[in-house]
């Protein structure tokens, strides 16, 4: 059908051009399909072909590829990682890593300081690990899907993708519906009656309505869009306190192509320092804090005995804490939602078994809103809806159409009851306007330089020569790094990931090592300046030389060449 | 909307065309179980008429198609070439397929045992066995072996044999780590290794992978000791044997140090042997708690980071007819069951049907032990067989085959120390008496001098890699037939249910009351209770067909008639499961006289169909 699909290219064009003023916004502008994700990483990649190479990462089981952007050209450097869309629903993750992509290509070579970076190191990007779910934010009917396209089984009656919702009301998305009922739980907020809340039967209060996603029983098995289209949500797929027989995580940790390419890639991908995820777990407004937590029988985690560790490290906090302070001064925020729970999610995943630095951004949120304190209007204390009447408000001040008021679905009875739907837009408290993601990116790519200026880097200091005797001399000379990461966390030191520091040295004809070790290890060279010495005797005819290797894939290798003779 | 439905077997066998029509009829090298290297063909002795005027031993076939000699092992060609002459000699018994290729492009075989005549293989209640997953724990494969060749060979001759086959699936995947075990058996290697497959890992942290191996100084395919003459060292002369090497005792003269396993350092790093080939365990990295390499060694990168534990998996996902598994290793004699992990908890309608299993294995298997991972062994994180137990629901056991009360048919006292372990001189004693009384010496590598790269002249001697983990090669079959007798034992012991019986009543008005009475009378439950509570195989479903069907119920109380009605689709009645040795009733209000045919579906119990008298 030649016609409509003219039509539609003619749509995609005029998304990407900047409305004319007086146009109606539409919640998708600002956004890329699949299909123009991968249009314009690799116009981007054109431009700068030096520069910026696009691979395919993995193909989701709905054919679409999952990109894998290296920024830095051909040479494997030390890594920043930037993981993101692994949650489908959360668009604007991907969004904004494609923005970090195009702003860090376009400003170099005009930007000394992202040239220089983009010279040292190497960033890779995965911006959208998730598009078969994601692609559900461009349909017609929007609906917040969190799988990808494998078929799945979530109700267990071994059927599979069989009861997805319904847009009862027509109205192009699916929010919730409520219907009344004697067995309702819920009631309507008294001060913001769009808000819902469980009846408390403590304080007298009895339930009303039933509320459900908006759909019907499409397998009659009296549950309400169980098992809708969609399999596995990739930010439930990855191993770390992998959540068995939930809905929606998959058959087992790595199931599906797209995390495990995600799972082969770090784990063989020895330059990468530290990995950023842009997703549902924050660690950057409210840092983790690592504690130790009695193992199995009281043996100490991370052993056989005691079993995985399930906090971060103690001696890792005073680094998060500070990345924290940092993130928050660059981004000027303060306060945000609660992290969700690291279960089968890729953040804890890069600690706990990748053992890297692993830092969470939650994206974008909506603001605070203004308190209204008019009769009536006050919320009560404390507040069980505090955080649903703030998004509420904020969105009724900024973003009406992201608020579907209850309505009755016109004919929907269900139960003999009439239907009514309404709720938050699908998307809308993730995903902000296209102004909302540029801000949000120019942050993150100001904090992303910031990052990548703090992975560690080593070089060596202090070299001495001492004459013992004759054609006997002491050698020593220190290794440093002058960064702010150590070379390894506490957790990748005893994860012994990414590889230690190795110090080696080279001899000489004629030379031999009486003292010292040939080759040497540092678990973890703290930054700020922290430094190792090391100590050798060779035996060599002054004026030959020796030359000390230090480095790793994360730090870079420098060496030196050291002349025997008194200094 | 789709149905799920399991890949079918046909496929399998389609893909391993490809390989039978290929590279199946090279020479076949077997190791002898008791001379070692060299390896001598050929493997089978098909073409020699039987001698006349045999008495056939019980047990054994007397005459049978495919002749395979028991008392020797085989590298994975053989291991092919005898699978692909079952299927040959007994295509209506046994068919050849393959699982997936391993990490090196080898077929992993599969072999589908079953009465094909009979049945849908794939919808019978099945077994699955699979050997060899640490690479150097080779018996595993022949036992597997055996065991398919035995149920071929007896089928049509033992009643037994035949019932087995016409209501079970026997999935035998000889061996899960082909590529390493062609490297025991073809490269220098010791009793323990390499247990790994080959994936080229970093096991020193170098940033060079598979850098430092074994080095066999002696060339004599065996890696064994190096000890070097030192009258400080901490070890002297046997008294009783003069090959071996015990450690002083206070006041005692040293004469020897030990200087631990053949080799040099290849790399120059300082260290001799420390990373070679491969450098994992694939029996550490099931995704059930499977847990970082920090906490197990040996867990590899992720969960599932080798494409044999994938292979598996994906079998087992797509063959939920599996209801039970061995998982044949060695050695100690011990049939173990998990969990792996204390924080795991079998649930105990599970560990009862275990234990009934698990002791008649005791029972067969003279000198073996049933015992639970974690509390009898030691704690394993990310096993198979929690993975088959936890994810899937299946009833599995691992088999430590070969145990040192074979020797001398006496327990041991003392762990399993190898040669030249200083705790445990009594122990060396029993193998190296063993050795003296029933091998004729054989088992050991004389001490030979050589020069070392690195030590100078070193003597080289030591236990061949063929003994002390496997059986010699007069006692390879009878261990072999035990052991399937009791994979056996466990097979005939999977769920199977049957409709018993199904009665009439009218209820008057063109209503028909119709009861059907569903049985197990095996122990196996038709699911787990970790099958039941985590929802994995789909619930029995007990259907009436020849009149319209009005309400449906499952029967609580048989003496009360206490009944619950199924609203939904009432024609099909599900039920949970059906435990061990249970009945379940159900009954269906009919319009209609009938006949009425009710059919019972089980996942892992298998299909039964009664129709009712008129």
């Amino acid at each position: 059908m030649p016609v409509i699909r003219s039509l539609g290219c003619a749509a995609v064009l005029l998304a990407a051009l900047a409305l004319p003023s007086g146009a109606q916004a539409r919640p998708t502008d600002g956004y890329h399909t699949a299909a123009r994700l991968g249009t314009v990483l690799d116009s981007i990649a054109r431009a700068k072909p030096a520069l910026v190479k696009v691979s395919t990462l993995a193909t989701s089981p709905g054919r679409r590829p999952v990109q894998l952007v290296r920024l830095g050209g051909a040479e494997e450097k030390p890594a920043l990682l930037i993981l993101a869309g692994a949650y489908g629903p959360q668009v604007s993750s991907s969004e904004v890593a494609l923005r970090i992509v195009r702003d860090l290509a376009r400003r170099h070579g005009s930007d000394t300081s992202i040239t220089n970076l983009l010279a040292a190191q190497t960033i890779y990007v995965i911006p959208r690990l998730n598009p078969d779910a994601s692609e559900a934010f461009f349909g017609a009917l929007r609906h917040e899907r969190k799988g990808n396209d494998t078929a799945s089984d979530d109700d267990r009656d071994h059927v599979t993708d069989e009861d997805g919702p319904d847009d009862l009301n027509g109205d192009g998305f699916i929010t919730m519906m409520r219907l009344r009922a004697v067995d309702g739980e819920w009631i309507a907020d008294a001060v913001d009656p769009l808000l819902m809340r469980r009846a408390d039967p403590a304080r007298g209060e009895r339930g009303v309505y039933k509320m459900l996603t908006e759909g019907r029983d499409n397998d009659g098995d009296e549950r309400f869009n169980e098992d809708g289209p969609g399999g596995t949500d990739l930010s439930r797929n990855f191993a770390n306190n992998f959540p068995w027989f939930t809905p929606g995580s998959g058959q087992h940790p790595f199931a599906e192509a797209e995390s495990r390419a995600v799972a082969e890639f770090v784990s063989t991908q020895q330059n990468i320092a530290a990995i950023f995820v842009l997703g549902m777990q924050d660690n950057l407004i409210k840092p983790w804090e690592g504690r130790r937590v009695p193992g199995i029988a009281g043996n100490p985690q991370g052993t056989s005995a005691g079993g995985p560790l399930t906090a971060p490290l103690a001696e890792d906090n005073g680094w998060f804490n500070e990345v924290s302070r940092r993130f928050k001064a660059t981004t000027g925020w303060s306060d945000g939602p609660a992290t969700a729970a690291d279960q089968g999610d890729p953040l804890s995943w890069a600690y706990f078994h990748m053992g890297r630095y692993a830092f969470g951004s939650r994206v974008w949120w909506p603001g605070k809103a203004p308190v209204d304190s008019a009769a009536g209007r006050r919320a009560p204390t404390p507040d069980p809806l505090a955080d649903e009447r703030n998004t509420y408000r904020w969105m009724r001040a900024n973003n009406p159409a992201g608020l579907v008021e209850w309505a009755p679905a016109n004919g929907v009875m269900i139960d003999g009851e009439q239907v009514e739907v309404g709720g938050f837009a699908p998307f809308a408290t993730l995903n902000p306007d296209a102004a909302g993601l540029d801000s949000a990116a120019t942050k993150h790519t100001a904090f992303v330089v910031q990052l990548a200026a703090m992975l560690p880097q080593v070089r060596v200091d202090r070299v001495r020569v001492t004459e013992v005797g004759p054609r006997v001399y002491r050698v020593s000379a220190d290794v440093v790094n002058d960064r702010y990461l150590a070379t390894n966390a506490a957790i990748g030191a005893r994860s012994r990931l990414p590889l230690r520091v190795k110090v080696e040295v080279a001899l000489g004809r004629g030379q031999t090592l009486s003292g010292g070790r040939k080759q040497a290890y540092i678990n973890a060279l703290r930054g700020s300046g922290g430094r190792e010495t090391f100590e050798w005797v060779i035996v060599g005819d002054a004026g030959s030389a020796v030359t000390l290797t230090a480095g790793s894939p994360i730090t870079g290798i420098v060496s030196e060449t050291i002349t025997l003779r008194a200094r | 909307m789709t149905l799920m439905r399991s890949r079918s077997a046909r496929t399998v066998f389609q893909r391993f065309t490809t390989l039978a029509a290929t590279a199946l009829l090279v020479a076949t090298p077997a190791l002898s179980a008791a001379q070692g290297f060299p390896t001598q063909p050929p493997t089978t002795r098909a073409t020699q008429a039987p001698v006349a005027g045999a008495l056939a031993a019980l047990g054994s076939p007397p005459n049978p198609k495919v002749a395979v000699s028991w008392d020797r092992f085989y590298d994975y060609s053989g291991l092919v070439e005898i699978a692909r002459r079952l299927a040959a000699a007994h295509p209506d018994r046994v068919k050849l397929g393959t699982i997936g290729k391993s990490t090196l492009g080898r077929e992993m075989i599969l072999l589908t045992v079953t009465n094909f005549d009979k049945g849908d293989a794939d919808k019978k209640p099945a077994m699955y066995i699979d050997g060899n997953i640490h690479s150097n724990e080779i018996q595993g494969s022949e036992f597997s072996l055996y065991t398919a060749w035995y149920l071929a060979e007896m089928a049509d001759r033992v009643p037994a044999v035949d019932s087995l086959l016409d209501n079970y699936t026997l999935y035998i995947v000889p061996t899960i780590n082909p590529d390493a075990r062609d490297h025991y058996f073809h490269r220098p290697n010791t009793a323990s290794s390499p247990r790994t497959g080959l994936a080229p890992r970093d096991n020193d942290g170098d940033g060079r992978v598979d850098e430092d191996n074994l080095d066999d100084l002696n060339g004599d395919g065996h890696i064994t000791q190096m000890r070097r003459r030192n009258v400080n060292g901490r070890f002297r002369v046997s008294p009783e044997d003069p090959r071996l090497l015990i450690p002083i005792l206070p006041g005692e003269q040293g004469e020897y140090d030990l200087l631990g396993q053949e080799g040099f350092d290849n790399d120059g790093d300082g260290q001799v042997n420390e990373d070679s080939d491969g450098g994992y365990d694939p029996n550490r990295n099931w995704p059930w708690r499977w847990a970082a390499q920090y906490v197990q060694g040996g867990a590899d990168r992720y969960p599932g980071s080798l494409v044999e534990t994938r292979n598996i998996m994906d079998f087992v996902i797509a063959h939920p007819n599996i209801a039970g598994a061995q998982s044949y290793h060695n050695s100690g004699g011990m049939l173990l069951r998990g969990p792996g992990v204390p924080q795991d908890e079998y649930r105990p309608q599970d560990v009862q049907v275990f234990d009934q299993i698990g002791r008649i294995g005791e029972e067969i298997l003279p000198g073996y032990r049933y015992m639970i991972v974690w509390k009898d062994l030691y704690t394993v994180w990310g096993g198979e067989l929690d993975w088959f137990y936890g994810a899937r629901g299946v009833l599995t056991f691992s088999n430590e085959l070969w145990t040192s009360f074979l020797y001398f048919y006496k327990a041991e006292e003392g762990g399993r120390g190898g040669f030249g372990d200083p705790q445990n001189r009594r122990y060396q004693t029993t193998e190296s008496r063993f050795n003296r009384l029933l091998l004729m010496g054989e088992a050991m590598v004389e001490w030979t001098e050589v020069d070392h790269p690195q030590y100078g002249k070193v003597e080289v001697g030591g236990m061949k890699k063929n003994f002390g983990r496997v059986e010699p090669g007069f006692m390879l079959q009878s261990d072999a037939h035990r052991n399937m007798m009791f994979t056996l034992f466990q097979t005939s012991q999977m769920p199977l249910i049957a409709v018993d019986s199904v009665t009439t009543k009218s209820l008057g008005g063109g209503l028909t009351e119709v009861t059907a009475v569903v049985v197990n009378r095996r122990i196996a439950p038709t699911h787990t209770q970790q099958d039941v509570e985590n929802q994995i195989s789909r619930p029995n479903q007990i259907t009436l067909s020849g009149g319209r069907v009005v309400a449906g119920f499952v029967i609580d109380n048989a003496l009360t008639g206490d009944a619950t009605e199924q609203e939904r689709e009432p024609a099909t009645i599900k039920v949970a499961n059906i435990a061990g040795q249970g009945i379940v009733r159900v009954k269906w209000i009919v319009s209609g006289t009938g006949p009425f045919t009710v059919t019972a579906d089980s996942e892992k119990g298998g299909v039964s169909t009664m129709r009712s008298q008129r």
